[in-house]
């Protein structure tokens, strides 16, 4: 339902620098509404169930090799000696780093006050959501005996054993589990006064019963609106440190070992500019197909897509020098076993890795995003972030089994292949993630509207009447 | 110029590092330093996660992938040519070893099950009965020490030519601390401070001078060379 645009109008208090609008087209709240609530109110489209259908069932099969795995022996794995870890922890830290990119558009954007984060937020922290779900899998089920992982868990036993805590696994589960949880009451707290509006629109009763108990009983008073404020506020500053912090933690794990390429300590900030670079590719991934789908041109706008171009590109040069600094390090040293670990990097059996992954989708395909024209052709954009996905998933894999497959000992060397089994344990966890997204973006709305008419010029009570249909705001409630 | 590889066999079993990389690594405190210097593992109490075996610089730790001892394991042939690995189908098979198979082991040691690492445990179980008959013949006494060199680890005992010593560097009359005490004993890649109990006698060759590589024989790539006054090359001191 659109209204015919009027004739623009001078403003008299707009300021004299205009930015470029957060939302194009001069859209008012109640076009906004319609075009979000609509997505959830309206049936699922066919191609809705068509792709989940896929995805469902790509991800039951990757639970069915999950069970093979945990009832036959992780030999079911290309694991051996002596490579103990490989795609289950490469997976590990590729969805976790992914889940980073979501909680900085949440949290970190929010601290630095970008408005133009409020279009993408929902979406990018559902996205962190699912990523630590599909993350969380791996830890639990790369131990040989998974009926015994709650031994990690700190809980009085009658042993008298406690777990050890200089263990950077320990710090792993007490990382990801915290941050899961922040993340989750941060969503949901965001999410209360866009389910409050569609309680209010919901037509049926089963609607209205569950948006009405997710909105905990949201009236939109000032009141409402203050504790909001503030209790987004403070979940936004836990969050923030999280996403430094947690995905420090999870370079513990390598950083703090003896292995040549994993005991560096460039691995905290590398991993943290390596989960944000592949975070925000993944983002643009689903929204940009998200947002041609359901026409959100005009939510989620070219600015948009330029700005997190450009922070995939900031990131990316992180990582970039990060790279060379690893390499200029590993000759600086002298260390004879860190040296050969940088060149067997390159020149090694798992050389192709590195020049495809790292090299090639990593450090150059970002490089693109310098050039405006690069930014503004959502083609060149997606090309580069699926590059980028593939990439930070093979520099996992170079850190993990390029560090494990030859060490100190030549004697210990071994290769390391996938087996069918690794690999659709892989393919389901994005079946699972997949999966999630699609039932997200049925069920709730998938941008966040409170927020985004935050950013509106109706939004400002010293501007005038806004274009088309204004509806007056009574005692907090928007008549429609 | 050709220099001669040459080739020297170094039984590598579990180093038993003082400063152990697996111990500080393991989430669930499976394996632990006892106080005879051992590093332990408790099978009981591993998960698997395998970090202590990435951690090891010399890989000695060894994973029980699949169930070896409850489940048949190894090559069958089926449908003619076709062979396959029956411990991929481990949960279609029954549970349970012959009891040939269980009689065949040794009544000591704990049968690992699937999904716990294992490694090199100094025969812990032979420490044990040394200590468990030290204490025995003590009786009410307090002399509960083990006699020197009463007693040896499964390698030692089986190696035909004696190339491993077993016992207690505590006591500096023990075999080993006097091994231990001679210029050619080192530790294996000490420069990461592991400090490894076990140690290794560097191999005595007697090259003739002429040969090309002699100057190198015996001599650890590691180390760098030092020319003296009158051009022989002879090895630095190594630096710890």
């Amino acid at each position: 339902m659109e209204t015919a645009p009027t004739a623009p109008r001078v403003i008299s208090d707009e300021k004299p620098l205009a930015r470029v609008p957060l939302v194009l087209n001069k859209r008012n709240f109640s076009w906004l509404t319609e075009r979000i609530s609509g997505v959830v109110e309206q049936p699922a489209p066919r191609w809705w169930w068509v792709t989940f259908t896929i995805t469902a069932t790509i991800a039951a099969f990757g639970v069915f090799c999950l069970g093979y795995q945990i009832s036959t022996g992780v030999g079911t794995w290309g694991l051996n000696h002596p490579v103990g870890w490989a795609w289950d922890i490469t997976n590990f830290v590729f969805w976790i780093g992914i889940g980073h990119a979501g909680t900085l558009i949440s949290a970190i954007l929010f601290l630095l006050r970008q408005k133009w984060r409020t279009s993408i937020n929902r979406s990018a922290e559902a996205m962190t959501l699912f990523a630590v779900m599909c993350a969380a899998i791996f830890p639990g089920i790369h131990v040989g005996r998974v009926w015994m992982a709650w031994f990690l868990a700190p809980v009085p036993n009658s042993w008298g054993v406690w777990p050890n805590f200089r263990s950077p696994l320990m710090w792993d589960v007490f990382a990801v589990s915290t941050y899961f949880t922040v993340s989750v009451l941060f969503w949901y707290t965001g999410l209360i006064p866009d389910l409050a509006t569609l309680r209010d629109r919901a037509t049926s009763k089963i609607k209205k019963l569950l948006f009405g108990i997710f909105a905990v009983g949201w009236r939109g008073s000032n009141r409402n609106w203050r504790h909001y404020e503030m209790a987004y506020l403070v979940l936004a500053g836990l969050s923030t440190p999280l996403v430094l912090s947690v995905h420090s933690v999870v370079s513990f794990d390598f950083a703090t070992s003896i292995l040549p390429t994993w005991h560096t300590t460039i691995f905290p900030p590398y991993f943290v500019a390596g989960a944000i670079f592949g975070g925000f590719a993944m983002v643009l991934t689903l929204m940009l197909p998200a947002r041609a789908i359901f026409k959100l041109h005009d939510i989620i706008t070219p600015q948009h897509v330029d700005k997190m171009a450009k922070i995939i590109l900031l990131t990316g040069s992180f990582v970039s020098y990060a790279y060379a600094m690893e390499f200029f390090m590993a000759w600086y040293s002298g260390n004879q076993y860190e040296k050969f670990a940088f060149f067997n990097r390159i020149f090694g059996p798992y050389w192709w890795y590195w020049w495809v992954g790292m090299l090639f989708c990593n450090a150059l395909s970002p490089q693109l995003f310098w050039f405006k024209w690069c930014r503004r052709n959502v083609y060149v954009v997606y090309f580069v972030c699926m590059c980028v996905n593939a990439g930070m998933w093979f520099e996992r894999f170079i850190i993990i089994v390029g560090g494990l497959h030859r060490d100190f000992l030549p004697s210990s060397w071994g290769m390391f292949y996938p087996t069918w089994v690794d690999i659709w344990t892989f393919i389901g966890t994005f079946g699972i993630f997949t999966s999630l997204f699609l039932l997200f973006i049925r069920f709730l709305p998938m941008i966040a509207m409170s927020e985004v008419k935050t950013v509106l010029p109706e939004s400002n009570p010293h501007h005038g009447p806004a274009p088309g249909h204004s509806p007056p705001v009574i005692a907090g409630k928007e008549h429609a | 110029m050709a220099i001669g590889r040459k080739i020297v066999h170094e039984p590598m079993m579990c180093q038993h590092c003082e400063n152990a990389p697996c111990e500080t690594v393991c989430p669930v405190n499976a394996t632990v330093h006892s106080e005879d210097g051992l590093n332990v593992m408790a099978y009981n109490r591993c998960v698997g996660t395998r970090y202590c075996a990435n951690n090891c610089p010399f890989k000695v730790r060894r994973f029980n992938f699949f169930d070896y001892n409850q489940r048949p394991v190894g090559k069958k042939k089926i449908a003619g040519k076709f062979g396959i690995y029956q411990e991929y189908f481990a949960p279609l098979t029954t549970k349970g070893a012959p009891d040939t198979v269980k009689m065949q082991k040794n009544p000591n040691v704990t049968v690992r099950m699937r999904g716990v690492m294992e490694k090199c445990t100094f025969c812990v179980q032979r420490i044990e009965e040394a200590k468990i008959a030290a204490h025995v013949h003590a009786g009410a006494s307090n002399n509960t020490r083990i006699p020197r060199d009463s007693f040896t680890s499964a390698c030692a005992q089986a190696c035909p030519t004696e190339a491993i010593v077993f016992g207690d560097i505590k006591d500096p009359e023990s075999r080993v601390s006097k091994m231990k005490q001679q210029d050619r004993n080192y530790r294996l890649l000490n420069y990461l401070n592991v400090n490894t109990r076990t140690s290794y006698l560097a191999r005595i060759r007697n090259p003739n001078p002429k040969m090309p590589d002699a100057a190198k024989i015996g001599v650890a790539s590691i180390l760098k060379e030092e020319h003296s006054s009158n051009g022989e090359a002879k090895p630095a001191e190594e630096r710890e």
